[in-house]
């Protein structure tokens, strides 16, 4: 599903220069829920990142679901992103002045459904998560656990292929954390959606398919 | 996505009100000047309808006339005898002291059939004055001798008038106030610009000299030859007669076309200290609105990063932001517009309904441009952020 290969990722600024990735190739197949872990700065979210197509390789090439994603325009990647791909930010990411209906609808906004066909998708993944009750309710107004299961939903209402999600029960307690963690086991055995988490959790780690470690930019497990 | 643009600027009202009002101040300070602007130019593409060149405002005040009527009569007519037999001088007629272009006014208010117009400026000439000043009748005459034996004095009215009066009905032989001893209307002349190329000469009327009138009437309108229109020997020698003629009177001799540029001159200089100061308040309010637009866009990087994450392109976000300025001003002109719009309904200023709907239409336009120029450049940045950066600055 993802082939990243020879994956190299360097910040540059005057004086510094600094490889965050250095050499990375993986292979995720089809419906995996793979689990990337090593210690803070060694490019966790990096790699995340540009399975993401939120940034771009220094050098290397990424394949997704067997398209090629270079030289690919603002436009195309943007749409390849809204189409196949789902987020889940650790600070959950939401818009506050917006309701948690809204906020879910988010990425159809970009696919140009229609207003009534909006409403039933997102309220359908809210009813996912659990949170038909909570509809017309602000951000601010929830919980961090029920913060994550709304971005879960935002994530999950376009039926993306992939799901990436950084550090997702990072700001949750463990009880909070493993309700987030059964809904991606749900959604990854129930859906066969690939799933790539992030994460500092070792027993959340265990329960994906497989694990991943980075240390300096470079792959080690 | 409009929908979706505002709602969430209904959800932050709060915030964008300082925004709402910076356009709001904007939009009435561009109405003011737009509306001047706009009364100016329409005046200033009318015809003059009236000729001034070679015509002199002579006043004579502190004059002094016989007592009697008819030795008043006479007395005058041999003043005018005398003054054109000099041959400079073409034709003259006695005037009241609010010739064109001057500083006075004399205004009234007449009523017809329950219409009462008020600040109607009120004209006196000599039924040579039309020659003299060659305005353009219109409809009807002006005035001749035959005038003297009728019950109801004549008047000729300016077309203004006649159209808030009377609209597309003809007024000739109207009487405008009571039937007895109301004024007969015999003629409608072209507005004449007697208050120069910028302002509106308003409603016009203008009356016989009668033998009644001669006892205060101390102006003589006087047209010379255009070989001595500029000589000041000529004028010097004007004065000394004059003053033989009207002995222990003050006497004043300005030329018309003089006149004409000083009034003018007047008329423009509280336009240019206005448009300085609204030149002044649109760079402040422009700088304001940047820099407001440009915090809002840094304070909302996350949010940026979020929809690029989700599926916008660079181009969406700055169609939304631009977008959302431009709802954020049309709140603030709706708001604006309902207080424009009290002025022509309320008829303030007397200023005509379509100079203030022109000066309205003009004032939008003017600051949906200003908005889009000013939210242009930070969309466009914001549209640059590269999504992984923006998300992780949260």
């Amino acid at each position: 599903m993802i082939k990243l290969h020879n994956i190299e990722k360097v910040y540059r600024t005057d004086t510094i220069e600094t490889l965050a990735l250095n050499g990375i190739s993986l292979d995720i197949e089809k419906g995996e829920f793979l689990s990337v872990m090593g210690p803070s700065g060694c490019g966790k979210s990096t790699l995340l990142n540009i399975m993401g197509l939120l940034d771009e390789p220094s050098s290397g090439a990424i394949t997704i679901a067997g398209e090629k994603i270079d030289r690919m325009s603002d436009q195309q990647l943007a749409h390849f992103r809204n189409k196949r791909l789902g987020f889940i930010f650790q600070s959950y990411h939401l818009i506050n002045d917006l309701h948690v209906l809204d906020n879910v609808e988010l990425p159809l906004l970009y696919r140009k459904v229609n207003a009534k066909e909006r409403r039933r998708l997102a309220t359908q993944a809210l009813e996912k998560v659990g949170l038909s009750n909570r509809l017309k309710h602000f951000p601010t107004q929830l919980s961090g656990g029920q913060k994550q299961r709304v971005a879960i939903a935002r994530a999950i209402v376009g039926e993306p292929e992939i799901i990436l999600a950084d550090e997702p029960t990072g700001n949750l307690d463990s009880a909070m954390g493993n309700e987030i963690m059964d809904i991606l086991l749900q959604l990854n055995s129930r859906d066969k959606t690939t799933i790539v988490m992030v994460t500092h959790d070792e027993v959340m780690a265990k329960k994906t398919h497989r694990l991943v470690r980075l240390f300096d930019g470079t792959q080690v497990q | 996505m409009f929908p979706h643009l505002i709602k969430l600027i209904w959800n932050r009202k709060g915030r964008h009100l300082l925004l709402v009002v910076e356009i709001l101040v904007s939009f009435l300070v561009i109405f003011g000047l737009s509306s001047l602007l706009v009364t100016y130019y329409r005046s200033y593409a009318q015809p003059a309808a009236m000729n001034e060149a070679n015509v002199w405002d002579v006043s004579f005040s502190g004059a002094k006339f016989p007592k009697d009527k008819d030795s008043m009569r006479m007395y005058v007519d041999v003043v005018k005898q005398e003054l054109l037999q000099m041959p400079e001088i073409k034709s003259l007629s006695l005037s009241g002291n609010n010739t064109p272009f001057s500083a006075n006014f004399n205004q009234s208010g007449f009523g017809y059939k329950g219409k009462t117009v008020t600040s109607i400026n009120t004209y006196r000439g000599e039924d040579n004055i039309q020659q003299l000043l060659q305005l353009e009748v219109l409809e009807g005459r002006w005035f001749s001798k035959e005038d003297e034996v009728y019950k109801n004095k004549p008047v000729v009215i300016g077309e203004r008038l006649k159209d808030e009066m009377f609209g597309s009905e003809s007024p000739i032989n109207k009487i405008l106030g009571e039937e007895q001893t109301g004024f007969r209307i015999i003629g409608v002349v072209k507005e004449p610009k007697f208050q120069g190329d910028y302002l509106s000469s308003g409603f016009s009327c203008f009356m016989r000299v009668n033998n009644g009138d001669l006892e205060w009437l101390r102006n003589m309108l006087i047209r010379v030859d255009p070989a001595v229109a500029n000589d000041a020997t000529f004028e010097g020698k004007l004065y000394k007669k004059l003053g033989s003629l009207f002995p222990k009177a003050n006497i004043e001799i300005h030329h018309l076309s003089d006149r004409h540029r000083e009034k003018d001159r007047q008329a423009i200089i509280p336009v240019v200290i206005i448009l300085i100061i609204a030149t002044f308040m649109i760079i402040n309010v422009a700088l304001g609105m940047f820099g407001v637009l440009w915090y809002n866009i840094n304070k909302r990087r996350s949010e940026i990063g979020l929809r690029r994450a989700v599926g916008a392109t660079g181009a969406d976000i700055n169609r939304q932001l631009v977008g959302e300025s431009m709802v954020i001003a049309s709140f603030a002109l709706l708001i604006g517009v309902f207080f424009a719009v009290q002025f022509p309904l309320m008829h303030v200023f007397n200023v005509p309904t379509v100079s203030y709907l022109v000066a309205i239409g003009l004032s939008v336009l003017f600051i949906y441009l200003l908005v889009l120029l000013c939210s242009f450049y930070p969309g466009k940045q914001a549209a640059a952020i590269f999504p992984a950066v923006a998300l992780h600055e949260d």
